[in-house]
């Protein structure tokens, strides 16, 4: 029974950690990976295997998370490559030998601890040799199927399966792919797992999935929606919960299957095992929740899809896609310096002011015959795709930049173009690279012959002879793109070219193909004014024909609904009717235009606040003396100053900001409240006060003064007093000050009970003010049973975010 | 062996930067996983840039002190001997589950360690720092709690290399290596809180401008105490 036909008939059981399980045997750590383990104490990692097994595990991972080349010259132990690899085997198929039923030998396959994306000596031939050299000794000493997991990066996970690719051909590739997502589901290199999907799309794989970071909680709406988009079946490895403050996972067994079999159910499953942390209990306790249910129906379609870092579906947007041209050296004056200047901050402030502006994917052009292009990608394209998150389109006449781009992107790069002009070779070497980098392939419609193809029944011959080609060859037809080419309307001698491009736009979307055109090429040649207007009608024109993708201007569009009837018609006759000697006329129509120029945004002082304190710096001095001169100071700290301290609050609790990020963010805020003080006047602000201390024996000092640098940042007045508080202290001045809130912290177990002998004092004073409660004395469950009983107005927070929202809530 | 009390006043701070668990500090203080490589990226550089400033200003002050004592055992007892081999102290272990406790980790008589670390932040950089930046104040406290975890493993290497079983002589990491015994914290299974207080005592703790509080937690709270058992059979409950 091969692993394919298993999938269909139930869920696949992975088993558990072998790190954590190899702890348990083995005290303190050693120089060495624990891949060396297979040669010092093989029996060791036997009996770990045995044991998952022997708890219904179908599948076993080898002992070789570290046992690649690369990983190995770091630690000088090259040489150990196929002993590691072979024996770590051996100890697997020894252990599956002596039981009954048929146990899965899978190949673990770690991330290496280098990263493509952000920039490695490696390049990605070399990690891909490297894992050839790896996967090559583990397939003949006879695993079934390898699995990448924990994949990290983009770029390195698609070298690895490019060198299984390479290993097994066009075949179904004996691989799983699993990547590790953070908590807000994104990769180290950036991507989501619909762009994982996307960028891994055009593999045969076994599965692809998640596995380590987090628990099975978390991975929830990723396991989802990657079971909602995948033609893949799905795999989910979580870790035994969240280390604790000690590094030890403590998720129990029974919650830990009891989440994986809930998700089984809603069908997002098809193979399930555990991660770091995980035991053999947990991997019995899988096993029996997963028995009798039924596993995930794989009969997903492959969706077409474009990604970079994100990724758009064909049904994500309504057509057509837009693509930015300005990255072009033969299009843009302006591109082409910064290249040769080597401003490549220009360049990516160039690109992601087009992403910026609504573009779904950034067109890149290096030709430049005065330069070596190759080096240029080299040299530009890594930043580029590491600073944009969009896809990319890369335009070349040279077919080895496109594979140089796919390899330094690690993006699903659509690829622009290849033509007949000198046969079919270039055409033969894009389907391969769409085979083995996912690329989309455009084709200009050009052949051999010295004529162009200006019109529609010639560019029809060699779409009739290039469709055959490619399908035929074993292209994916979703994966073609033709461009009928757009000729200068103005020195065109064939003033019909216009139309018969849209015609075959036309015809070439009722055959089902996708369209592409370069739509500024309409206009070349005319006053930059008249080219918007023309651009504009021509896009529009296309659009209705079903046009695909459309190479624009994406900083100079004008809205077609924008542009008045007449010149609507004046366009339409120079397209479609061809009446070049109207141009003439459409320039004077456009020079009486206002143009529509963008109001240059000076940008407010209001808004000069607010990004001083969510980006945590800048000169705030002269914009608060700017601001005063317009508002009262506390209008200022009310509407601007607190506002911007809540979207920090939002950015920690999203997960994009740190706790150091937040207090940045709180030094730009304390530092202008600082300054806003001496102009408040006694009675026109009413500020809240927070009383706050930690208990009684308790000198926990950090948390405390992070609750009140946050408070005071968002506009509280703080009473600190300070640490080893008595009850009787608390409330005494609780009573003299009069405050708006009580803020308790400790760090002890007995620090909970002098917060209960508070909470009971403040209750026979009667006195109601609300208590907030934090520090690791203490959990929701605490407060709710133990100290709301006693005093009712009492609340849990988790951090100081948590604590200014309550406090926030009750003001109002 | 020496049974002599060893005091530092002003630890090495390279020495205990070497030592940080940073894994730890990462998770612990900024919620940073292993994975999230551009975040840590960024305060490994901040925090390197921070260690020049520290050494260089002196904001950080690392003190510390160890002994061996000679002790008996009784049941879960370990009965503290003086210099005359007079019982000058007891102290408790907790059985586990298992009805395991520290103390049977020890012969009839037998050596322990003891360690009290503190590391004080000093008032130059609240001089310097007040109201300004409290990112990095966040910083140079957290550092400065991990610190005295770091002085307690060096101090306990000290104490291995006093006692003669430790052959190492590498002082980076020590956490990472291998080491002969284990040591063991009150307020941890195995040892109430309360353990604090004979440590601090019998350390003469006091002397390192440290305090102990009413819940015997030890001030400033940058400040670890520990015993250390010599067998290399001592296990973690």
């Amino acid at each position: 029974m091969n692993v394919f036909d298993i999938i269909k008939e139930k869920i696949l059981i992975f088993d558990g950690a072998m790190g954590t399980e190899i702890a348990k045997y083995r005290k303190g750590d050693s120089e060495l990976p624990n891949d060396f383990l297979n040669l010092k104490e093989p029996e060791l990692i036997e009996k770990i295997h045995s044991q998952y097994i022997e708890s219904g595990a179908d599948v076993i991972e080898t002992n070789t998370f570290n046992s690649n080349p690369i990983v190995l010259s770091k630690l000088s132990k090259e040489s150990y490559l196929d002993d590691l690899n072979k024996k770590a085997v051996g100890i697997a198929k020894f252990a599956a030998k002596k039981y009954n039923r048929k146990i899965f030998i899978c190949a673990s396959i770690g991330p290496l601890d280098i990263s493509l994306s952000l920039g490695s000596k490696y390049s990605f031939d070399e990690v891909k040799n490297a894992y050839i050299k790896q996967l090559e000794i583990l397939f003949k000493s006879g695993v079934d199927f390898a699995i990448f997991e924990t994949s990290h990066d983009m770029i390195n996970l698609k070298a690895g399966i490019c060198g299984a690719y390479e290993i097994f051909g066009k075949n179904k590739l004996p691989v799983i792919a699993s990547v590790t997502l953070d908590s807000n589901g994104l990769i180290l290199s950036g991507h989501d797992i619909k762009s994982v999907y996307s960028n891994l799309s055009h593999f045969d794989l076994i599965a692809l999935g998640i596995n380590c970071s987090t628990g099975p909680l978390e991975m929830r709406d990723f396991i989802k929606t990657l079971s909602e988009i995948s033609h893949f079946p799905t795999f989910i490895m979580p870790n035994a919960g969240f280390p604790d403050e000690n590094g030890n996972y403590n998720l129990s067994e029974m919650d830990f299957a009891r989440t994986i079999k809930d998700y089984s159910i809603k069908g997002y499953v098809n193979i399930a095992g555990g991660c770091c942390g995980t035991d053999p209990k947990h991997i019995k306790a899988l096993s029996l929740s997963l028995s009798n249910i039924k596993p995930r129906i794989v009969n997903k379609e492959k969706r077409f899809s474009v990604s970079n870092k994100i990724a758009i579906f064909e049904d994500d947007i309504e057509k057509p896609f837009l693509v930015a041209e300005r990255l072009n050296t033969l299009g843009s004056k302006k591109f082409k310096e910064m290249v040769i200047n080597s401003d490549l901050n220009g360049i990516i402030s160039l690109a992601k002011e087009q992403q910026k502006k609504g573009a779904h994917i950034l067109d890149i052009s290096f030709i430049n015959p005065e330069r070596n292009e190759l080096d240029d990608i080299k040299k530009n394209l890594p930043a580029i795709a590491s600073n944009i998150r969009i896809p990319l389109m890369i335009d070349s006449t040279n077919i080895k930049s496109f594979e140089l781009a796919a390899k330094l992107s690690g993006a699903k790069i659509i690829l622009n173009s290849v033509n007949f002009e000198n046969g079919n070779d270039n055409s033969l070497k894009a389907i391969e690279l769409n085979r083995k980098y996912g690329s989309l392939v455009t084709f200009g419609l050009i052949d051999e012959s010295k004529s162009i193809a200006f019109d529609f029944e010639k560019k029809m011959k060699i779409f009739e002879r290039a469709k055959d080609f490619f399908l035929k060859n074993g292209l994916p037809k979703e994966d073609l793109i033709f461009d009928p080419l757009v000729f200068p309307i103005a020195s065109s001698s064939y003033n019909k070219s216009a139309l018969d491009t849209l015609k075959t736009v036309e015809e070439i979307n009722r055959n089902g193909f996708k369209t592409i055109l370069g739509i500024s090429n309409v206009s070349f040649g005319l006053n930059p004014l008249s080219r918007k207007y023309l651009n504009s009608v021509f896009l529009y024109l296309a659009i209705k024909r079903g046009l695909t993708f459309a190479i624009v201007n994406i900083l100079e569009k004008i809205p077609y609904a924008l542009i008045d009837k007449e010149i609507r018609d004046i366009c339409e006759e120079i397209i479609l009717e061809g009446k070049t000697e109207t141009i003439k006329t459409l320039n004077e129509k456009t020079s009486l235009k206002k143009e529509i120029k963008e109001t240059t945004i000076i940008k407010k002082e209001e808004e000069m606040l607010k990004d001083f304190i969510i980006n945590g710096g800048g000169e705030i001095e002269s914009v608060i003396n700017l601001l005063l001169k317009k508002y009262a100071p506390g209008e200022i700290i009310n509407s601007i100053i607190i506002p911007a301290m809540n979207t920090v609050g939002e950015k920690f609790s999203k997960g994009e900001y740190i706790v150091t990020e937040v207090l940045s963010s709180a030094s730009v805020s304390q530092r202008a409240i600082d300054l806003l003080k001496p102009h408040i006047k006694k009675v026109s602000f009413k500020k809240y006060k927070l009383l706050i201390a930690t208990v009684k024996g308790d000198v926990h000092d950090i948390g405390k003064n992070l609750v009140s640098i946050i408070f005071e940042s968002n506009g509280y007045d703080i009473i600190d007093l300070g640490t080893k508080v008595d009850p009787e202290v608390i409330v005494d001045k609780a009573i003299s000050t009069k405050p708006d809130f009580i803020g308790l912290s400790g760090l002890l177990a007995r620090s909970s009970e002098y917060m209960i002998e508070t909470a009971v004092k403040l209750k026979e004073k009667n006195l109601s003010i609300p208590l907030i409660l934090g520090g690791a004395a203490l959990s929701k469950n605490f407060v709710n049973i133990k100290i709301k009983t006693i005093y009712k107005n009492s609340f849990y927070a988790k951090d100081a975010i948590e604590g200014v929202r309550i406090a926030n809530t009750i003001k109002k | 062996m020496e049974l002599n009390r060893k005091k530092f006043d002003s630890f090495d701070l390279n020495i205990l930067f070497d030592n940080i668990h940073y894994e730890l500090l990462y998770l612990r203080f900024f919620n940073l996983k292993k994975t999230q490589l551009e975040k840590l990226k960024k305060l490994e550089k901040e925090i390197s840039e921070l260690k020049k400033e520290i050494i260089e200003n002196n904001y950080i002050t690392a003190k510390g002190v160890y002994k061996i004592f000679k002790v008996l055992k009784e049941n879960n007892f370990i009965l503290i001997l003086n210099e005359n081999e007079k019982i000058s102290d007891r102290i408790e272990t907790i059985k586990n589950k298992n009805g395991v406790c520290i103390a049977d980790f020890l012969a009839e008589v037998d050596y322990i360690g003891l360690i009290s670390t503190s590391v004080f932040v000093n008032d130059i950089v609240f001089e310097k720092h007040t109201s300004n930046d409290f990112s990095k104040l966040y910083i140079i406290n957290s550092l400065a709690i991990m610190m005295a975890e770091a002085l307690c493993e060096v101090l306990h290497y000290y104490l291995r290399k006093d006692f003669g079983i430790e052959e190492n002589n590498d002082l980076k990491e020590l956490y990472k290596k291998p080491k002969k015994g284990l040591r063991y914290s009150p307020g941890y299974p195995g040892l109430d809180m309360s353990v604090n207080k004979n440590i601090y005592e019998l350390l003469n703790a006091k002397e390192l401008g440290s305090n102990i509080t009413s819940s015997y937690m030890i001030e400033p709270e940058s400040s670890v105490q520990a015993i250390a058992i010599f067998n290399n059979n001592a296990k973690y409950h």
